[in-house]
């Protein structure tokens, strides 16, 4: 499997390598979005079998180059920055959270279990894009944690499996794995 | 050895032979909290210098430091950092972007054991050798160190109160608005140094050496005991760091980073504050958040699966103050050498805040003045797998302004994220800055 881990000048970015190294064994090739994604217009996204979009800071709206990523109709998982571009692309919005927290664990519903994750988003999704589903949410809330494509394969988590405080990171990777039909 | 006696011997060391010197200052009985740090390494008669420029590639760093063989003590500012980075910064530094520096002599101090060991290269100097050995075996006069009655000038903050904080409040609009999850704010303070401090080395009328400001450094590791004390020369700069903080330690290729966050200073040590500072959501987010940015940092140039999370939320104590701290660790990749992994793990990511590089450019608008040196580290490095580095907080140093008035630059900050409050983070900022204002201006 040819995975390309884009990443959007964060700081995470190293931790998810290392993650998707564990859960796949496969290593993956990274991209810089750099200061406006000019990286990724050149870049031959055909060659990769899955494409992960990584954490990132500011609005999804900062990130204008990532058309071509869903046009190549290749998997891809977001992961927070990452899931909030997917659902910018499908036409849904993403606003301020009112409780905003970094660096904490917390409880997601997730076919009717509870599993605890780290957080990291000032952000969140407010509105669901077109095509887009929720099946996972913060416990207690409707702060939208999972979102996958109903017919396409792409998914966006709005926790970070990559952080020292998710417990069992790397099944959040098998769980879209799974769902995009390459496990 | 006993602390006094230690001190009037390192002091003959920077005095009579101008070393720079690289003192861990903290043995068990000092602080029952304290991981142990134990070896101090002094530098005696420098053979070959690198000072850092502009352009000075990474390549020239690693040849200087892994070429020859010999062990190199040195720093690399915080201004390297934005450097390499790509930030702009058009901030006055007071000292170059790096210095580093080989060494005819080396001593190296076992403070546990008190063991000495004194390596010297073919060409050093044997007469000045046999004057160590002469310091060393008759070693000086224990003597109060800091010249009493020196009173510096009240410190001058580049942020006023007002100032800090609303800078505060704009790094929490900044984390409100996704730009940034944790940010470090830093204030520098500048203190006029009395005429009658020295800090240049003279010799009095009965032919003794001595000097204020080493007196001071050594006054400082007698009384506050912190891991990674250095005394450096640059030029006619003498830099002053009493570090706490392990940066990035590397022994064979066995990578370990302690970076601390969460701090609570105390009058009266108890039990009950560190449970308080240990169960403190503010304070373990902190301290998370930037596990999780220097398992990134590392990670660059370590093996897949090797880099771990261990002793998360242990606490020490320094300058009465409880400070909590995580140790990681990983593997260096064999293709890689420790200084690959200092580059781009640099500047220290507890000092930064997370994501780094949008952080950083923050804090280069909020930040009036350059950190430059401050924030940087100091390193110690053996060869390609083994060396150790500090974060160089508490650090300051003497230099001359513009108008040739002699200052003593110090720093302090503190970390924010979104549950902090201003006034707190004021004064947690102020409790790390008081050690050199009560020292020097009292």
């Amino acid at each position: 499997m040819r995975i390309v881990l884009i990443d959007n000048n964060d700081s995470f970015t190293r931790n998810l390598e290392h993650l998707l190294v564990t859960a796949t064994s496969y290593v993956p090739e990274i991209i810089s979005y750099g200061e406006n994604g000019k990286a990724l217009s050149t870049c031959s996204l055909e060659q990769y079998d899955l494409i992960v979009i990584s954490p990132g800071p500011g609005h999804p709206v900062e990130y204008n180059a990532y058309n071509c990523v869903f046009e190549s109709r290749k998997p891809v998982l977001g992961i927070c920055m990452g899931m909030q571009i997917i659902n910018n692309y499908y036409g849904g919005t993403t606003d301020r959270l009112p409780d905003c927290v970094h660096g904490k664990t917390d409880k997601i519903e997730l076919n009717g279990q509870l599993k605890t994750v780290a957080r990291y988003h000032s952000l969140y999704l407010s509105s669901i894009g077109e095509g887009l589903r929720v099946t996972s949410t913060l416990s207690g809330t409707s702060v939208p944690m999972i979102v996958e494509h109903e017919n396409r394969p792409i998914m966006g988590l709005q926790f970070h499996p990559e952080s020292f405080l998710t417990e069992q990171g790397e099944w959040y990777i098998h769980h879209a794995t799974r769902f995009f039909g390459l496990s | 050895m006993q602390r006094q006696k230690l001190a009037a011997l390192f002091n003959g060391f920077a005095t009579r032979f101008d070393a720079d010197m690289f003192l861990s200052g903290v043995t068990e009985e000092d602080a029952p909290l304290r991981r142990s740090a134990n070896t101090c390494i002094i530098g005696i008669d420098p053979v070959s210098e690198l000072i850092v420029q502009p352009d000075t590639t990474r390549e020239e760093i690693k040849s200087f430091c892994f070429d020859s063989g010999n062990e190199t003590l040195g720093y690399l500012s915080y201004t390297f950092g934005l450097k390499e980075r790509g930030i702009q910064s058009d901030k006055k530094n007071d000292l170059p972007l790096g210095h580093l520096k080989q060494y005819a002599i080396l001593v190296t101090v076992n403070l546990t054991t008190g063991f000495l060991e004194c390596s010297a290269i073919e060409t050093a100097d044997h007469w000045r050798l046999q004057r160590l050995k002469d310091l060393c075996t008759t070693p000086p006069h224990c003597e109060e160190l800091l010249p009493a009655g020196t009173a510096f000038s009240e410190p001058d903050p580049s942020m006023s109160r007002d100032e800090y904080i609303k800078g505060i409040e704009s790094v929490l609009e900044h984390i409100r608005n996704g730009d940034t999850y944790q940010l470090c704010l830093s204030s520098a303070f500048s203190m006029t140094v009395p005429e009658t401090f020295s800090t240049e080395i003279t010799c009095s009328s009965d032919k003794k050496k001595q000097c204020d400001a080493i007196g001071l450094f050594m006054h400082l590791w007698q009384n506050y005991p912190a891991a990674y004390y250095t005394w450096f020369s640059s030029d006619d700069a003498k830099i002053i760091s009493t570090s706490p903080e392990c940066f990035l330690r590397v022994e064979n290729g066995l990578i370990t980073s302690e970076p601390i966050k969460g701090t609570t200073a105390f009058d009266e040590f108890s039990e009950n504050l560190v449970t308080e500072l240990r169960e403190s959501p503010k304070e373990s987010a902190e301290l998370s958040m930037i596990v999780d940015l220097i398992r990134n940092d590392i990670s660059t140039h370590c093996e897949y699966g090797s880099v771990t999370v261990d002793r998360h939320k242990d606490i020490f104590t320094v300058d009465n103050m409880l400070q909590m701290y995580s140790v990681v660790r990983g593997t260096l990749k064999t293709e890689s050498t420790c200084l690959d992994l200092l580059f781009d793990a640099f500047p220290g990511g507890s000092i930064t805040g997370c994501p780094k590089l949008r952080t950083m450019q923050i804090i280069e608008k909020l930040e009036p003045h350059s950190r430059d040196l401050y924030c940087g580290s100091f390193l110690h490095i053996k060869n390609p797998t083994t060396m150790n580095s500090s974060i160089a907080i508490r650090t300051g140093w003497f230099t001359h302004d513009h108008s040739g008035i002699q200052k003593f630059r110090y720093f302090a900050g503190s970390g924010l994220v979104i549950d902090s409050v201003p006034e707190r983070e004021f004064e947690e900022t102020i409790a790390k800055a008081e050690k050199f204002r009560k020292v020097l201006s009292t």
